[in-house]
């Protein structure tokens, strides 16, 4: 076909085939664009001269000079900017609370949004329906209305100072040691029984609730005799170590007969054995402490009028040096993880190597904290004492508070050091805080865009045909093998487009910021455009500043989104 | 009603799959009364019956994709209850092949098929892979292996479903009306496979409406009416001398 049109092309006037090329596809795309292109072009460069013109006419030429002259306004919660610095470092103010809102908003609205995804898809009837209601309301209503209810109702109705909201509640409680102890017994047993089959399962919680049932049994016989007992009686017996670990004999055994009736000889005598021996052990010598790990509880978060405060976390000369443990921690946990994932691909034995990793890399953590926390101390720093320098040892100078904060910092033992909120009279004495504005609009985003990822996730799940789950059920993959390997890779594909343009919104929502005087990029901006009449140049650079957020933001979904495309005909 | 007959090569050995007085409801709606049969080992038994009768539902069942709610249905020795070890017990044993393929499509034909050998069987890579190629040869696509399974026609899909269930090394294959989703020249390619299965061995439980297949490989057709299985007997005996006059219907409207 093709051969006979070139030839027939080729005998045919060139006038003909001049026309015959304006009725051709392939030319009118190009002429189609180069159309569209002189356009834009022409289009662009009036409107760019009409600015250039109206500035000249009011005596404005746009450059950006005018940035570096002083602010002369005040930023409210910016420790590290005053009025007298430039224009420019009030930008850097504002775009760091911008970039600080639309992180936290991103990661929050992604997670509450999957979570409130995964509920509207929930058999729970309760739990879906009242997710539906709240995703519904959010979904209808307009953003700038959110962020007033945020901030006027939620944020602005928090108790004053002194009433604060505390969180955890300040108190102190005891754990005895026998719940701990039971504590221990039980997790261990439920690790250790998990893989175990029906008739040890039944066998080894069986030993241990008639234990539990004896202790109690006990308790009430030995409250009535206190000689025996101690001291004990009520409540009391119930927290004596030996009572507990008597109890578990006696009961371990009676268990252990129960069942050895049934045939299982080996593990009844086992228990047997193992229960009289650690009780009568036990309760002879005495040998665990009574008493209990004792607990007090120190309010973490503080929440009242004036914002969201919580603890101050300050890095220590010894952080580097546990940073590197943990450095090193992390790079142990993906190298033994990849190791293992071979290790499975080739033997096809299944090891649990997102938890062994999860644990090496714990492990290094909290081994780098106790090494590095117990290197040794100088003996002696030079602090400030009455307008003099004076030497003497660190525990004193510790002791009678002389050290400035930087030397605090350098002599701490920890890596870390953290400074819990205390209130200090009318303000909050120490502990950083988030302004109500803040918190007020990180709430609306995250919640107002997690509605929107929410129906995202739900479409995307249910976007995955029915077929494909009885396809995996039918090859007897488990309900978390379908999860992983056949709902979340094809849901993924249809969830991370749409995401995309939700982030995108909610990094150019936040600029509704101003709403409640929340000094953002587009806020500061709009004070410096109007106090330096510098006002299109300042739309210029927050024009730009949204565009380079909205280009990153992007182009990483972009990337991701390459990486689960399907491949089709 | 429906008394089992036994094909005569089986008649010594225990049974596969017994089902006893099966009965399922959707809602009211009654789809399985009563249904009743046993599968000896290596048995071949194909479905017959009018559209909405429960042809599918049936086999479903067998493999717990739909739950019954009275009778008994044992398979392989492990009765289907709510356990759900006996479920993945039950399904491991049981291959399955649907009308619509379901291959999964991020994955590729290779992977599709060595998914389920490597996360259920546990079997290592190498393993898994060399039994993969070695079914997709069986086939008849093994240049197919690294393609994906939207690249593939309807037939090779088909036949790659069929690799995937078997490298499970099941003891039953099942197959839902697995020619109907297909163009006709596609449709003789897919039975050619099924043909091979049967002729190793395999026990099979098979929906079809493809009559002649049927009759060339079934040792015992299953006719289902309004969820009662209204007649049974070897192809001979069904096709060509009906007792039931829904099944002479039904052959009459279909033949
Ligand atoms: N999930 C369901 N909920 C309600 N009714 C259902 C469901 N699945 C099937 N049915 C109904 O049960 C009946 C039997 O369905 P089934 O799919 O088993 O029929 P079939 O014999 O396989 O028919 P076909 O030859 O068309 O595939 C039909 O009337 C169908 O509408
Ligand atoms: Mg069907």
């Amino acid at each position: 076909m093709r051969t006979a049109d070139a030839a027939s092309g080729a005998k045919k006037p060139v006038l003909q085939r001049a026309l015959s090329l304006l009725t051709d596809i392939r030319f009118l795309r190009v002429v189609g664009q180069l159309v569209f292109l002189a356009l834009l072009v022409f289009l662009l460069a009036q409107v760019w001269n009409n600015i250039l013109s109206a500035l000249e006419a009011n005596n404005l030429n746009p450059n950006l000079e005018f940035m570096q002259n002083r602010a002369g306004f005040e930023i409210g919660g910016a420790g590290d900017y005053s009025a007298n610095d430039s224009y420019w470092e009030a930008f850097r103010v504002g775009l760091e609370n911008t970039l600080s809102v639309v992180l936290a908003g991103l990661v929050g609205a992604t997670l509450l949004g999957i979570l409130a995804g995964i509920l509207l898809l929930s058999r729970n009837w309760l739990l879906q329906n009242i997710t539906r209601f709240f995703v519904e309301i959010l979904r209808n209503s307009p953003l700038l209305v959110v962020i007033f209810v945020m901030f006027f109702v939620v944020v602005l109705s928090l108790p004053q100072l002194r009433d604060s909201l505390t969180f955890p509640q300040e108190a102190i409680a005891t754990l005895p040691t026998s719940w701990i102890l039971l504590g221990v017994i039980a997790l261990g047993m439920w690790v250790w029984l998990r893989r175990a089959d029906a008739a040890k399962r039944q066998f080894w919680w069986t030993l241990f609730a008639s234990a539990l049932v004896t202790l109690i049994v006990l308790h009430t016989l030995g409250g009535a005799n206190p000689d025996t007992w101690g001291e004990l009686n009520g409540l009391g017996a119930l927290l004596d170590v030996r009572f507990l670990v008597a109890a578990l004999a006696v009961g371990g055994g009676l268990a252990a007969i129960l069942v050895f009736m049934k045939d299982e000889a080996r593990d009844a005598a086992l228990a047997v054995l193992a229960g009289v021996a650690a009780g009568l052990a036990v309760y002879y010598f005495g040998v665990l402490p009574n008493g209990g790990l004792r607990f007090e509880t120190r309010p973490i978060i503080w929440l009242n009028n004036r914002g969201l405060t919580y603890p101050e976390i300050w890095a220590t000369g010894r952080f580097a040096e546990w940073a590197a443990f943990i450095t090193i921690g992390l790079g142990f946990a993906v190298a033994i993880f990849f190791y293992l994932r071979r290790q499975t691909e080739m033997t096809g034995k299944p090891y649990p190597r997102v938890r062994i990793a999860v644990l090496a890399a714990v492990i290094f953590t909290v081994v780098g904290w106790v090494i590095v926390s117990s290197e040794p101390v100088p003996a002696t720093i030079i602090v400030q004492q009455d307008g003099a320098l004076i030497e003497m040892p660190v525990a004193q100078a510790l002791e009678e508070d002389l050290m400035t904060r930087e030397q605090a910092l350098a002599y701490a033992t920890a890596p870390l050091e953290i400074v819990l909120p205390e209130r200090q009279g009318l303000r909050m004495g120490s502990g950083d805080t988030l302004s109500p504005e803040y918190v007020a609009l990180l709430l609306a985003l995250v919640i107002y865009t997690a509605a929107f990822i929410a129906e995202i996730v739900r479409a995307g799940i249910l976007a995955v045909p029915r077929g494909q789950l009885e396809a995996a059920r039918a090859l007897g993959l488990s309900y978390n093998q379908l999860l992983r390997m056949i709902i979340l890779p094809q849901a993924l594909r249809v969830i991370i487009p749409p995401m995309t343009n939700q982030y995108l919104n909610l990094a150019k929502n936040s600029s509704l910021a101003v709403a409640i005087s929340f000094a953002d990029v587009y806020q500061v901006m709009f004070t410096v455009g109007n106090q330096s009449g510098q006002s299109v140049t300042t739309i210029i650079i927050v024009m730009v500043t949204y565009l380079v957020l909205s280009l990153v933001i992007s182009g990483i979904m972009n990337w991701i989104n390459a990486r689960f495309q399907l491949v089709t005909r | 009603m429906s008394d089992v007959t036994h094909s005569e090569n089986t008649a010594s050995a225990e049974p596969i799959i017994i089902c006893r007085k099966v009965n399922k409801w959707f809602g009211e709606f009654h789809v399985l009364r009563d249904v009743t049969v046993d599968v000896m080992p290596r048995e071949v038994v194909v479905v017959i019956g009018p559209s909405g009768s429960g042809k599918s539902t049936f086999i479903r069942c067998i493999n717990r994709l739909e739950e019954h709610q009275e009778g008994e249905i044992i398979v392989d020795n492990i009765t289907m209850g709510h356990d759900i070890r006996n479920i993945a017990a039950i399904r491991r044993e049981i291959g399955m092949v649907f009308q619509q393929f379901n291959l999964f499509p991020h994955l590729t034909v290779l992977n599709n098929v060595m998914l389920a050998p490597m996360n259920v069987r546990r079997w290592s890579k190498e393993k898994a892979e060399q039994k993969a190629r070695e079914l997709l040869d069986r086939v008849g696509i093994p240049e197919q292996a690294e393609k994906y399974p939207g690249q593939l026609s309807g037939g090779q899909q088909q036949r790659v479903a069929i690799a995937r269930a078997l490298a499970m090394e099941p003891k039953i294959m099942l197959f839902d009306e697995p020619t109907s989703a297909l163009d006709p020249e596609m449709v003789k390619e897919v039975l050619d496979v099924m043909k091979e299965v049967t002729s190793s061995g395999m026990t099979m439980v098979c929906v079809t409406h493809e009559m002649g297949f049927a009759r060339e490989v079934a040792d015992r057709i299953l006719f289902f009416d309004q969820g009662r299985i209204v007649e049974t007997g070897t192809p001979e005996q069904l096709f060509d001398n009906p007792q039931h006059p829904r099944t002479k219907l039904f052959l009459s409207q279909i033949l």
